[in-house]
C-alpha cells in the first residue's frame, strides 16, 4: 500500500513521467485539432475583401448567406447522399465480413490485404477508374453488347446511381476493416445455439447475429457516413452539377471563389449538423439499451 | 451394454480435422432414457463426439443412427436436440423469457402457449418470475439455469451438455450436479454430458464413457468402471491408482520389486513372462509397522502425511516408486515421516494390465 503511494506521488522523475502521456496527447490534439478548428471557426467571423483575401471582423454575414434554400437544399442532398452510400456500403458489407470471418484462415487473409489495397486507392483514381467503366465508349455496357443484352453501349455517368456506386465502392472496404475486428471476436456458439433450437442459417444471421451486432452495425454506418460526407472528387466526376455536395461548394468558395470566411462558415455549418446527427443515433442506441433494460 | 431399440447408436464414427484424427472408428450404443457422461483428459474427443452428435460437425465417415434413423444429412436445426454451450451462448439482446421461448416461436407457437411454458420451465429450474430481466442481471447459477431451461423448451428428444457446470465454483457446482440428476430422471430424458471431472461423472451418470485419443477406453456403470477399470489409463483417470511396473511369473501372481504379489486370476489376458502394470487403490493398501511379509506386501519409507481431518494420506517410497495410501483418521497406523512400514497390497485389490 506505502509503496503504492510511494509510487503515485514519490520522486520528481516518476510525476513527471506519469503526466508525460496525457500531456503529449493534449499537445498533439490541441496543435492538430483545436489550433486549426480555431482558425477556421475565427475566419468564418471576417470579412470578406472583394478581389483580396480577408480581414479580421466579427460579423455574421457568411451564416446569414448560407440561410438560403439553394446552400439548404444542398446540404440536405449531401447528408441524404452521404446517409444512403453509408448504408447500402453496410448492407452489403455485413453479410461478407460475416462470411469472412468463417472462411479459412488463408482467405481472410488474402482479402483484407486485398481490400487494404483498395483503400490505398485515392478518390481520384476511383472516380476516373469508374467514369472510364461506366462511359459510352469503353465501359462495361459494351460488354453487355457483346452478349446480345444491348443494342448499343450507353453512358452511365454522371448520375446520381454512378455517384451513389462511387461513394459505396470508396467506403466498402473501411466499413469491412471495421466490422471485421467485432465480427471474428462474435461467440460461434451464439449461432450454434440458434441452430440447435431450429433456426436456419438464415434465420440465424437475422434472429441472432444482426441484433448482438446492432451497435457495432450503427457505430459503422456513422464512420462511413463522416468518411463519404469529405469526399469532393467523386460528386464532380461521376455526378452532375445539381449532385453536388457541400463539399465540392466548400471547395469552389475557397479555391476558386477566394471566399475563405464563406468556406469556413460552410465547413462549421457542415460539422456541426454532422455532430448533431451522430449524436441523435448514439442517444437512439443509449434509449434503445436503457428500454430493453426496464 | 444393454441395447434399446430407441437409443443412440454410433457406426465406426471417425472424425478428421486435416491430419489429425479427433474421433477414431466408435462404435457405441447408448440406451434410452439414460444419462450418460463423456469422460477424459482435454483433447481426447469428447467434445467433437458431442459436437457430431448434435449435427454442429458432419462426421468424415460412419454412421449415427438415433431411433433406428439415420442423422446423415439432417441439419442440426432439423435434429430436435436440446444443448447446453459450455459459453451458455444465452442470447444477449433478449431477456430471458425470449430466450427461453427462441425455439417456441421459431415453431411457431402462440403468445399464450409460449408464455405458459416459459413460466413452466422457469418454475423448473427453480427461478420463478425472472422472464423479464435481462441475462446480465443474472448469477453465474442462474444463467446455468436459463440455458438449461432454453434447451428442454421444446422436449426435445435428446439432451446435449458440453461442460454445462464448467464456470461455477466448486460449492455451486455441486449443488448443480445433484440438481441436473434429479431434473433428467423426472423427465426421463435420454442426456449426453461432456465433462473432464470425473467427480461430476460419478455423482450425475448411470453410464460413463472413458476416451482417450479419439477413442473409447471404458463404457460402463460409473462403479463398474472405477471397481474393474479395463486398461492402466482408465485406472489412474478414474480415482488415483498406484501404478507399478511388474511381471507376470504364472496364473494368479506377479513380481513385483523381487516381491511376490499373489493376484486374482490373470490367465484371460496375461501370459507368464509377460511385462506388466500392477494397479492398486489408495484406499485399498494397509500400513502395518514392522517389516515385510512373505507375500503381498512391500517395505517403503513414510515420506509425507497429509492429514486432512476427514481423511489421511500418507505417501510413501519404495526405491524410485512412489506410493499413496488414503485412510480414514481412526484406521490411520501409527507411523512417522521416515519410519520403514511394511504396505501390503491384499490380493482383491490387485489389478494388473498389459504393460
Amino acid at each position: 500500500m506505502s509503496a503504492m503511494e510511494d509510487d503515485a506521488s514519490g520522486t520528481e522523475r516518476g510525476f513527471s513521467l506519469k503526466l508525460l502521456p496525457p500531456a503529449y496527447a493534449s499537445v498533439m490534439l490541441g496543435l492538430f485539432f483545436l489550433v486549426p478548428l480555431g482558425i477556421m471557426l475565427a475566419v468564418s467571423f471576417f470579412h470578406r475583401v472583394e478581389g483580396a483575401f480577408y480581414e479580421p471582423s466579427f460579423e455574421l454575414t457568411n451564416y446569414a448567406r448560407f440561410l438560403d434554400a439553394f446552400f439548404i437544399r444542398i446540404l440536405a442532398f449531401s447528408i441524404g447522399l452521404s446517409i444512403s452510400a453509408a448504408v447500402i456500403a453496410v448492407l452489403i458489407a455485413f453479410p461478407f465480413t460475416y462470411s469472412l470471418t468463417r472462411a479459412r484462415r488463408g482467405t481472410q487473409i488474402f482479402a483484407l490485404v486485398f481490400l487494404l489495397a483498395v483503400l490505398s486507392l485515392s478518390e481520384v483514381i476511383i472516380g476516373f477508374s469508374w467514369s472510364t467503366l461506366l462511359s459510352r465508349t469503353a465501359g462495361v455496357s459494351n460488354l453487355f453488347v457483346a452478349v446480345g443484352l444491348f443494342e448499343r453501349s450507353a453512358a452511365y455517368y454522371p448520375s446520381l446511381p454512378a455517384l451513389l456506386l462511387g461513394l459505396v465502392y470508396l467506403s466498402f472496404p473501411y466499413t469491412v476493416l471495421v466490422l471485421y475486428p467485432a465480427l471474428s471476436r462474435l461467440d460461434p456458439e451464439l449461432s450454434e445455439a440458434a441452430r440447435m433450437m431450429g433456426a436456419s442459417p438464415v434465420r440465424t444471421f437475422f434472429t441472432v447475429v444482426v441484433p448482438v451486432m446492432k451497435r457495432t452495425i450503427i457505430s459503422t454506418i456513422i464512420l462511413a457516413f463522416v468518411f463519404t460526407l469529405g469526399a469532393y472528387i467523386l460528386p464532380q466526376t461521376l455526378g452532375k452539377p445539381p449532385h453536388w455536395t457541400l463539399s465540392v461548394h466548400i471547395t469552389d468558395q475557397a479555391i476558386f471563389e477566394a471566399n475563405l470566411p464563406f468556406a469556413a462558415a460552410m465547413a462549421i455549418l457542415l460539422l456541426l449538423v454532422s455532430l448533431v446527427m451522430v449524436a441523435i443515433t448514439l442517444l437512439m442506441g443509449k434509449e434503445d439499451a436503457a428500454g430493453g433494460k426496464a | 451394454m444393454s441395447e434399446t431399440p430407441g437409443g443412440l447408436e454410433l457406426q465406426n464414427l471417425t472424425m478428421n480435422f486435416g491430419s489429425v484424427r479427433a474421433i477414431d472408428g466408435i462404435d457405441l450404443t447408448l440406451p434410452e432414457g439414460k444419462f450418460v457422461c463423456l469422460l477424459g483428459p482435454s483433447g481426447c474427443g469428447k467434445t467433437t463426439l458431442l459436437r457430431l452428435i448434435a449435427g454442429l460437425q458432419n462426421p468424415s465417415s460412419g454412421d449415427i443412427v438415433f431411433n433406428g434413423k439415420s442423422m446423415t444429412g439432417v441439419p442440426s436445426h432439423k435434429r430436435d436436440f436440446g444443448m447446453v454451450f459450455q459459453s451458455l451462448a444465452l442470447f444477449p439482446h433478449l431477456n430471458i423469457a425470449q430466450n427461453i421461448a427462441y425455439s417456441l416461436r421459431i415453431r411457431g407457437q402462440s403468445a399464450v402457449e409460449m408464455k405458459t411454458r416459459v413460466e413452466e420451465l422457469l418454475e423448473m429450474v427453480h427461478l420463478p418470475g425472472v422472464g423479464d430481466r435481462r441475462i446480465t442481471q443474472l448469477s453465474g447459477g442462474q444463467r446455468q439455469r436459463v440455458a438449461i431451461a432454453r434447451a428442454l423448451a421444446i422436449h426435445p428428444r435428446l439432451f446435449l451438455l458440453d461442460e454445462p457446470l464448467s464456470a461455477l465454483d466448486a460449492k455451486l457446482r455441486e449443488a448443480m450436479q445433484v440438481e441436473l440428476r434429479q431434473l433428467q430422471k423426472s423427465l426421463g430424458i435420454t442426456t449426453i454430458v461432456v465433462t473432464h471431472d470425473q467427480r461430476e461423472a460419478m455423482t450425475m451418470a448411470d453410464h460413463v464413457v472413458i476416451m482417450k485419443d479419439g477413442k473409447v477406453q471404458q463404457y460402463g456403470p460409473p462403479l463398474e468402471i472405477y471397481r474393474k477399470p479395463a486398461t492402466a489409463f482408465v485406472a489412474d483417470f478414474i480415482g488415483a491408482s498406484n501404478l507399478m511396473p511388474c511381471a507376470v511369473t504364472d496364473s494368479a501372481a506377479v513380481e513385483l520389486y523381487g516381491r511376490k504379489i499373489v493376484t486374482p486370476d490373470l490367465s484371460d489376458t496375461l501370459r507368464p513372462g509377460q511385462g506388466a502394470m500392477l494397479s492398486v487403490r489408495p484406499e485399498d493398501i494397509h500400513i502395518l509397522p514392522g517389516v515385510e511379509r512373505e507375500t503381498n506386501s512391500l517395505s517403503a519409507t513414510v515420506t509425507f502425511i497429509r492429514d486432512l481431518g476427514a481423511q489421511v494420506e500418507i505417501m510413501l517410497e519404495h526405491g524410485e516408486q512412489h506410493l499413496i495410501a488414503t485412510m480414514t483418521p481412526k484406521d490411520k497406523p501409527d507411523v512417522a515421516v521416515g519410519d520403514v512400514v511394511c504396505v501390503e497390497i491384499p490380493t482383491e485389490a490387485c489389478r494388473v494390465f498389459p504393460a
